[in-house]
C-alpha cells in the first residue's frame, strides 16, 4: 500500500480526532500492527500536529536572526561592484606602475617644457572618504617630488573617486614631470567632458604634454587660446613658448 | 535509577523557552568555535552563521521530543550537529578532497543524523503548510497554533457545528500530510 494513500490519510486522521467508533479503533490498529506504512504516516500526522502547534520554533529562529551579525561578507557584497572595480583598477595600475615606472626617478624634464613646466605644491581641496590615504600619500609624493610615486597614487586615489579634478591636475602634472606624456593626455581629456575651474590650466597642461610628446602642432592651437586667456601668468608663459617653437 | 541531567541542559532549555539571554551567551561562547570549523573547511562567515543557528534549530526540534536527554556537553552535541550540517553543503556543492579536521566520539548512542531529519521533516511541513489553500491553513492555524474548539472554529469559519469543523480540520491535516508525503525530499529523510 503507498503511503500516501488518500483513504488512509483520511482513516489515520478519524483515528487521531477520535472519530472512529469501537470497532474501526480496533480494525485500524490491527492495520497498524500489520503495516510499517500506515505506522509511519501515523507518525507524519503526529509530526505535523506537534510542528504547527509549536509557537517557540519560529520565535528561536527570530531570536537568532536578530544575534546575527553583518558579516564580512555582507558588507563587500553591499558595496562589491565599486570596490571590486577599485581594486582591480589599483592592481592594474600598481602592476603598470612597476612594468613602465621610468628607471630613473624621479625624471627630469628636458627639452622645450623643461623651463615651462612648475609643479609647485598640491593641496588637496577634497578629501576622499576610504581611499583619502592615497590622496594623501599621492600629496605627499608629488610635494616631494616623487612624481612616479605621485603619479601611481594618484591615479589609484582616481580609480576610486574619478571626479576629484584637483586630484586629475595633479596626477597629470606628476605625469609630465615623469615624462609620461601620453599618460598625462589621457587623464587631461577628462576636462574635455566636464565644466571646470580649471579650463586655462588644462589647456596649459595639453599644450605642454604635446609639446613634450613631439606633436607641436597639436599645441599650437592650445598656446594660442591661451595667448587671449585670462591668467595672466599663463598668458605670458603661452606667449613666451609659442615664440619660441613657432 | 534516573541519571542526574547533564549541566548544560539550560542551554537546551534556553532554546526550548527563548531565553534571549542565555541564547546570546551561546552565541558568545559558541560561535566563534564553530565558525572556526567551517573556516577551516572550505567555508566562510556566512556559512559559520548558517550552520551555527540551523545547528541550534536541530537541537531545538529534538528536545521537543519527549524522550531527549542530553548526555554529552552541549557544545559536544552543537558540534556534532553542525560537523554534519556542514557536511551535507559540502556533499550538495560536491566538494572534492575536504575532510573535518577532528572526529569526535560520544559517550552516548545519540543520532545526529536523525536530530536533522527531524529538523527537515518540521522545516518541510512548514513549507508545505504554505502550499494549502488559505481555507486550510486557517482552519489549522485556529485550532493547532491558537489553540481554539472545534465549536469556535465552526463559529469563526461559519461551519454548522463543532463536528464539521472536526471533519474539517483532519481532511486539512491529512492534506498537508499527503503534500509532505509526495514531496521527493521526504523519502530521502525517511
Amino acid at each position: 500500500m503507498a503511503n500516501y494513500d488518500k483513504d488512509t490519510n483520511e482513516r489515520i486522521g478519524d483515528f487521531l480526532d477520535g472519530n472512529l467508533d469501537s470497532a474501526g479503533q480496533k480494525s485500524f490498529q490491527e492495520d497498524l500492527r500489520k503495516n510499517k506504512a500506515i505506522q509511519s504516516t501515523l507518525d507524519l500526522h503526529k509530526a505535523v500536529e506537534e510542528t504547527l502547534s509549536d509557537k517557540g520554533e519560529a520565535a528561536l529562529e527570530a531570536t537568532l536572526r536578530s544575534m546575527r551579525k553583518p558579516t564580512t561578507q555582507v558588507k563587500v557584497r553591499r558595496i562589491q561592484p565599486k570596490w571590486l572595480a577599485a581594486a582591480a583598477a589599483v592592481a592594474v595600475l600598481v602592476v603598470a606602475f612597476f612594468l613602465f615606472r621610468p628607471t630613473d626617478t624621479p625624471t627630469a624634464l628636458t627639452g622645450p617644457i623643461a623651463a615651462y613646466f612648475e609643479p609647485g605644491q598640491m593641496e588637496i581641496t577634497q578629501m576622499g572618504g576610504n581611499a583619502e590615504a592615497l590622496l594623501t600619500e599621492g600629496q605627499q609624493a608629488y610635494n616631494q617630488a616623487d612624481f612616479p610615486l605621485a603619479l601611481q597614487k594618484l591615479q589609484a586615489y582616481l580609480a576610486v573617486d574619478p571626479e576629484h579634478e584637483n586630484a586629475r591636475l595633479f596626477a597629470a602634472k606628476s605625469a609630465i614631470a615623469s615624462a609620461s606624456f601620453d599618460q598625462a593626455l589621457n587623464l587631461l581629456f577628462y576636462f574635455d567632458s566636464i565644466s571646470s575651474l580649471h579650463t586655462e590650466e588644462v589647456t596649459w597642461l595639453k599644450a605642454l604634454a604635446y609639446i613634450g610628446s613631439n606633436q607641436p602642432e597639436k599645441a599650437k592651437p592650445l598656446l594660442s587660446a591661451l595667448q587671449n586667456g585670462t591668467d595672466a601668468k599663463l598668458k605670458a608663459q603661452a606667449e613666451e613658448l609659442y615664440q619660441e617653437l613657432y | 535509577m534516573t541519571k542526574d541531567p547533564h549541566p548544560d541542559i539550560r542551554f537546551v532549555e534556553a532554546l526550548l523557552n527563548n531565553n534571549h539571554k542565555l541564547v546570546a551567551a551561546i552565541y558568545e561562547q559558541y560561535f566563534p568555535r564553530i565558525r572556526a570549523l567551517i573556516e577551516k573547511n572550505s567555508g566562510n562567515e556566512e556559512d559559520a552563521y548558517d550552520i551555527f543557528q540551523e545547528g541550534l534549530m536541530v537541537i531545538y526540534a529534538k528536545a521537543k521530543q519527549p524522550d531527549f536527554q542530553l548526555t554529552s556537553s552541549f557544545y559536544s552535541f552543537l558540534y556534532g550537529i553542525c560537523s554534519r550540517l556542514w557536511l551535507k553543503v559540502l556533499r550538495k556543492k560536491r566538494t572534492a578532497g575536504v575532510t573535518l579536521d577532528e572526529e569526535l566520539e560520544f559517550k552516548d548512542d545519540f543520532n545526529f543524523e536523525d536530530a536533522i531529519f527531524h529538523r527537515e521533516k518540521r522545516k518541510l511541513i512548514r513549507e508545505k503548510f504554505g502550499q494549502l489553500k488559505e481555507r486550510c491553513q486557517q482552519i489549522l492555524n485556529l485550532t493547532l497554533q491558537e489553540g481554539k474548539s472545534h465549536l469556535e472554529v465552526a463559529e469563526i469559519m461559519g461551519f454548522a457545528n463543532a463536528n464539521v469543523a472536526k471533519k474539517e480540520k483532519s481532511k486539512c491535516r491529512s492534506k498537508l500530510v499527503e503534500l509532505v508525503q509526495s514531496d521527493p525530499r521526504f523519502n530521502e529523510l525517511r
